[in-house]
């Protein structure tokens, strides 16, 4: 996962995991800035807001702090920190009961196209999406439809940019699984927007 | 598998494959191709007109399914930055480094 920041410290080599054994305030202040904006960005997206994302980040890193030896630079910090970070929203989603299931993908995307191969719903004049993008409640509440998954999969690979194999590392999943993924939130992302678009008159 | 489901499913991963992965760069590719046929040409072979005419279609669809994907990307980017406190972070990243730092 790409560094927000210019430190360079996304490179996980021995000395970088000493300074993080050694607790290095220097070091640890820059990764918190590099990593922090990603893991509010990634609590936005699956709505755990203000207060709940500051607990859920602040949860993460007592993990990650608390398992410190097992992290061995395999992957690069902010990839670690987020996987568990996305742990904690699936805890925490479920324990107040807004967890939602993945549904079969494979029905799902044969239901989106008629026998002829066309969309039974194709994709409206974007005109009418972008006069929309200002409305972040509207925004926020569609998300709330996408699966866990498909939630982290949209973020990461569209919002922050993330290349498909950290990606796939971070949700345990292979490319075209990550495909589906996209596919299917974006396709689900359309379709709520349009019906507030329908219903605004648009 | 029947033969019509299993054309179907074919037909669909192309599709899907077009649409998902290389719509964007298909999109723009047809949008240089689109302006330069003229399907008024009457002196055009039928079996080109077909294709040209099947060309168009996947093209549009593309673009259509191009354009509302970056449209929704942006959406949510907006979404998700209009909820962005910067103070607050700010206070986390203290609250985190005194905390953890050289313990």
């Amino acid at each position: 996962m790409k560094s927000s920041g210019q430190s360079g410290h996304c490179l996980v080599n021995s000395q970088t995991i000493d300074l993080l054994q050694k607790r290095d305030a220097v070091f640890l202040k820059q990764i918190f800035l590099d990593t922090n904006p990603l893991l509010a960005r990634v609590c936005v997206a699956n709505s755990v807001l203000n207060e709940n994302a500051d607990e859920l980040i602040q949860q993460t890193w007592e993990t990650f702090f608390a398992n410190l030896e097992q992290f061995q630079g395999r992957s690069q910090i902010s990839t670690f920190v987020c996987g568990i970070l996305l742990n904690k929203i699936r805890e925490y989603r479920r324990s107040i009961a807004k967890f939602v299931y993945e549904e079969d993908s494979e029905k799902i995307l044969n239901q989106a196209f008629s026998h002829d191969g066309w969309w039974r719903n194709p994709p409206h004049n974007a005109h009418k999406l972008i006069e929309l993008q200002q409305d972040g409640d509207m925004i926020r509440q569609c998300l709330e439809g996408l699966s866990e998954n498909q939630k982290a999969a949209f973020v990461l690979k569209e919002i922050e940019e993330e290349g498909n194999e950290e990606v796939c590392k971070l949700l345990g999943i292979n490319v075209v699984h990550l495909g589906v993924l996209i596919f299917r939130a974006k396709d689900k992302l359309r379709k709520c927007i349009e019906g507030h678009s329908t219903e605004k008159g648009g | 598998m029947k033969i019509g489901k299993k054309l179907r499913s074919i037909w669909h991963n192309i599709y899907y494959t077009m649409t998902f992965r290389k719509g964007r760069e298909f999109a723009m590719r047809c949008k240089d191709v689109v302006h330069q046929i003229d399907l008024r040409n009457e002196n055009q072979p039928g079996l080109q007109k077909f294709r040209i005419n099947l060309h168009l279609s996947l093209c549009q669809a593309c673009k259509n399914y191009s354009d509302a994907s970056l449209a929704i990307r942006q959406a949510v980017r907006n979404a998700v930055k209009l909820q962005e406190q910067p103070e607050r972070l700010e206070k986390l990243n203290n609250n985190l480094l005194k905390k953890y730092s050289e313990k």
